[in-house]
């Protein structure tokens, strides 16, 4: 009995070592025989990424360079190129560089296991907008070459990379010439085909030099004429232009951008598409004769009137070229006293030279507009009346100033209330009264001794005579010795007797009507000395005063 | 015979002439009690001596209502032309109504101490025609208006001269002041009834002031008095406001294009949207009676069709912002004269308006014209004054000018930039 149960106890120990012996081998025998050295493929250590990270709402633009990164790490030690291929395919090249079968974007060259491995890729017009990429590390061994597993990295830096198209811009144009004040509005024709995401939009932008930045005018906002709204196509743009614009054609530059700031490759980006501002006439406002005050003249002599005005134009103040005023009465008219052969110093005074006033309000340069102006005629005393008891007396002295600028633009206007030249009541009496030596009892028979009276001022005139008794010391000759007459070789009988009191005589000295050859009239004067008169120098004064004439002896 | 006898002879120690304006002292609705002044002004061509001025009056019954300023003797200086004096006039309380006539004398005269043999003395009669009335009588005129620059929120400034030739203390009514851009268009209307009044026969410059909010920038301003319906006169001024937001000029109306109405290039679009909605409405009775007939509830599209109809029967509508989509027709801005085949035309402003119609204001001219030169030179000689609409035909062209045809068989030179259109 016990021998059975200790030989079972035998073969379960041996069974028992059996089982471990063949457990131990077997360990033994994987250790022993797993072991074979040969090239393996590098792998991503940093995964791959473009750079910069493009997207749907920030894609590359066409011409644009993404760089690929990545870094990887080869078991062997050797050397590895990052190979960015456009399918999920690659050929490694022992001795070389790889290649992608289906196409590739770019490889880097040799990089040492560790480091990291770039290229680069600029994005074509041709390119899709959006683009796979498959990133591969592959070694160069010269026998059994080996490439990675693709990578697509991840987010935005990673695959696909997008890209933006730049829009299409074919014709520019504008609805110019513009007035100042109205607006010039531009119109492109213009748009983007691009769809990834949200459709591209595009704009238009104006400038008034050539060059943009960042989708404006590289002078800012001083630099720009207008720029639109970002529109699906044919965007346009308005321009308000402002008052004072001088008349000249300005330079606008057009640009095309899409929502991403990237411009337009077509010929049509940055022509020209310049604008006229229009010639406008200037306008006269304000004009005034003498400050609205009636005219009194000055005897004998020319009297300065001041004309005046505002003129305005809308190129600027600077464009009034001349500036001329014309001085009439009411019943001639601007129309018969608008040129210089139609100058008549009794009603017309045209083409008056204007000039801009030394001080208020004055040209100010390219942003002013307007400028007051002045005018002086030099009147002449017997310019015609317009007040009561004239020839004229229902009407009044009005002026016009005329503007024109330098195209040869011109505007009047004319005084909206005119003003009277008043009644100037004027003469001269020259020449001079010698009786010679008389005793006494002698006479001047008939009246020989003349006096003329011009006319100085503005109306037909008679005369008032009066005198006074010539005295020398005590003695006196009575101012009745004396007569006068109108007519020549009056007999001293006949003459009219001069006396103390003004006594009027109708004369009728026409109104004078030319300066050259003012209006005249001749006195005849005489005297007879009384008996008893002693002898002696006499002296005495007589009075010729201008009465305004009846009309009808004008 | 009498030998010995002294020498008798007149010495014409005043050769200047001399002369008085004006010629009459004239009012007829004085009114006793009140007072009326006239400025007169003695002149001499020639002032080579210092002369005194004597007035003497003939005023049969009214010298005392007389007073001159100033006085009845005053020096005529050397060198001096013009010398100035002032007729007073004030009638009595009880002073009948009536006509009074009168005249004074202004002479001349040397020094007493000057006076050697025989003197000629120059004056000059001044008529006096008056008459007395109780009746109030109103006459005012506007002798000037002017107009202030404006600066910051300083109110608007205007300056009426206005002389009060009545009897009574008057003043207008009011001043109404029109303000337009420097396109001249409408932008506001200012009013005030405050104005100061003038005494009678007085001249006085008053001031009127109005407030405004209008933003920096230079304006026309049409200033027109009113005395109760009688428009005394009206002016075109010109003024800034400066130390202000600009002033934006107003938009010009223009309208907007949407992608929809581009489609439409016809101005039958609305009635294509009338045939919708009508369509829809149709659809939306059948359908009712349908349902009513089958005593079925109505079902879903019901609203559908309803939103449809009002949705046709909206874009048919003259909305502002459904309106056409084709701009409207800018005025194409012209050049300022057109040649034959050139016509000069007025330019149009941006709005379409003829800025230089003329301006409708009795008694106020105005008128463009457009020259035609003798030479292609700006500086020639005018040949002729070209108004607006006149055609001519063109006998040579050059870079910016043409040579056209006149009236009269001669030609001149038009510049390129005073022409509208060019016919062929």
């Amino acid at each position: 009995m016990i021998r059975r149960k200790w030989r079972w106890l035998a073969i379960s120990l041996q069974l028992l070592a059996l089982v471990a012996f063949i457990y131990h081998s077997v360990q033994a025998d994987s250790v022993a025989t797993s072991v074979t050295v040969g090239n393996s493929a590098p792998s991503f250590t940093v995964d791959p990424a473009e750079s910069p990270a493009s997207s749907s709402t920030s894609p590359t633009d066409v011409g644009s360079s993404i760089t690929f990164t990545a870094t990887a790490s080869d078991p062997n030690n050797e050397s590895y190129y990052l190979i960015i291929c456009k399918t999920n395919s690659v050929s490694p090249t022992n001795g070389g560089a790889p290649t992608c079968p289906g196409g590739s974007w770019c490889v880097s060259a040799a990089t040492t296991s560790g480091s990291q491995a770039s290229c680069s890729y600029t994005t074509q017009q041709s390119d899709s907008e959006s683009n796979d990429w498959y990133a591969f590390v592959c070694d160069g061994n010269s026998s059994a070459a080996s490439c990675s597993t693709a990578s697509q990295g991840t987010g935005d830096s990673g695959s696909p990379f997008k890209v933006n198209h730049p829009p299409s811009f074919t014709a520019i144009s504008n609805d110019g010439p513009a007035d100042p004040g109205a607006t010039v509005t531009w119109t492109a024709t213009a748009s983007d085909g691009d769809l990834d995401g949200t459709a591209d939009t595009v704009k238009l932008v104006v400038c008034k030099t050539a060059g943009i930045s960042a989708g404006d005018c590289d002078g800012g906002a001083s630099d720009r004429w207008c720029a639109s709204a970002l529109t699906s196509s044919n965007p346009s743009c308005s321009y308000s232009v402002p008052v004072p614009t001088a008349d000249q054609a300005y330079n606008a530059y057009a640009y095309v951008v899409d929502n991403h700031n990237l411009g337009s490759s077509d010929t049509t980006q940055g022509s020209n598409s310049s604008y006229t501002v229009n010639n406008v006439a200037p306008v006269v406002s304000a004009v005034t004769i003498n400050s609205g005050t009636d005219i009194t003249l000055t005897e004998g002599t020319t009297t300065s009137v001041v004309l005046g005005a505002t003129i305005t134009d809308n190129n600027g103040c600077g464009d009034v070229s001349t500036a001329t005023a014309s001085a009439y009465r009411s019943g001639i008219g601007y129309a018969a006293c608008d040129t210089s052969a139609e100058a008549n110093d009794n009603n017309c005074y045209p083409v008056i030279n204007c000039s801009v006033v030394a001080s208020g309000n004055t040209c100010d340069g390219a942003s002013d507009a307007s400028a007051d102006y002045e005018c002086t005629v030099s009147m002449q005393y017997h310019a015609d009346p317009t007040d009561l008891n004239t020839q004229y007396p229902t009407e009044n002295w009005l002026d016009s100033v005329i503007a024109t600028d330098d195209n040869g633009a011109s505007h009047r206007a004319e005084v909206s209330t005119g003003v009277e030249v008043n009644s100037l009541v004027a003469l001269d009496v020259t020449g001079s009264i010698s009786y010679g030596n008389l005793t006494v009892g002698q006479k001047n028979d008939p009246l020989d001794k003349t006096t003329t009276v011009t006319g100085t001022g503005n109306v037909g005139l008679d005369v008032e005579l009066s005198g006074t008794d010539m005295s020398s010391g005590s003695d006196t000759i009575a101012v009745t010795q004396q007569k006068y007459a109108l007519a020549a070789s009056t007999a001293y009988a006949s003459g009219a007797s001069l006396t103390t009191t003004a006594t009027e005589v109708e004369l009728n000295v026409a109104k004078t009507t030319d300066n050259a050859s003012p209006a005249t009239k001749t006195i005849w004067w005489g005297i007879e000395i009384p008996s008893n008169t002693p002898p002696g120098t006499y002296s005495g004064t007589n009075t010729v005063g201008a009465v305004k004439g009846e009309t009808v002896d004008w | 015979m009498v030998l010995g006898w002294g020498l008798f002879g007149f010495v014409d120690s005043v050769r200047a002439g001399f002369g008085v304006s004006p010629a009459g002292l004239y009012h007829q609705h004085l009114k006793p009690g009140t007072c009326f002044s006239q400025d007169f002004v003695i002149s001499r061509a020639d002032p080579d001596e210092e002369l005194v001025a004597v007035i003497e009056a003939d005023l049969p019954e009214i010298g005392d209502w007389f007073q001159f300023e100033p006085g009845k003797k005053f020096t005529l200086p050397a060198g001096q032309k013009r010398v100035d004096f002032t007729i007073k006039v004030c009638p009595p309380n009880e002073t009948p109504s009536d006509r009074y006539q009168g005249v004074i004398r202004v002479k001349a005269t040397p020094r007493e101490e000057e006076i050697v043999g025989v003197s000629v003395v120059k004056g000059a009669r001044i008529e006096v025609d008056l008459t007395t009335s109780e009746e109030n009588f109103t006459d005012l005129i506007v002798r000037q208006i002017k107009i202030g620059d404006v600066k910051g929120k300083e109110p608007i400034r205007v300056w009426l001269k206005i002389e009060n030739r009545g009897n009574t203390v008057a003043a207008p009514d009011r001043l109404e002041l029109e303000i337009l851009d420097l396109r001249q268009q409408p932008l506001t209307t200012l009013q005030t009834e405050r104005l100061a009044p003038i005494p009678p026969s007085e001249t006085k410059e008053i001031e009127a002031q109005l407030e405004t909010d209008l933003g920096s920038g230079e304006y026309f301003a049409w200033a027109r008095v009113y005395l109760g319906d009688q428009l005394l006169r009206q002016e075109r001024l010109v003024f800034q406001i400066s130390g202000r937001e600009k002033q934006a000029l107003p938009e010009k109306e223009t309208p907007k294009k949407t992608a929809l109405f581009n489609r439409f290039k016809e101005k039958g679009r609305r009635s294509g949207f009338l045939i919708l909605a009508a369509i829809f409405g149709f659809g939306l009775v059948l359908l009712a009676l349908h349902f009513r007939r089958q005593k079925k509830a109505i079902p879903w599209v019901f609203p559908l069709l309803g939103g449809l109809t009002l949705l046709a029967l909206a874009i048919s509508w003259n909305q502002p912002w459904l309106k056409s989509s084709i701009p409207e027709a800018k005025p194409t801005p012209t050049p300022a004269a057109q040649v034959k085949g050139l016509t000069v035309e007025q330019e149009a402003s941006a709005s379409g308006e003829n800025k230089f119609q003329p301006l409708k204001v009795v008694g106020q001219q105005e008128q463009i014209y457009y020259r035609i030169y003798r030479r292609p030179n700006l500086k020639a000689q005018v040949v002729y004054f070209a108004t607006e609409g006149e055609q001519f035909q063109v006998l040579e062209e050059r870079a910016h000018w043409y040579r056209v045809l006149l009236d009269d068989g001669t030609d001149g030179w038009l510049p390129k930039a005073n022409v509208k259109e060019v016919n062929p």
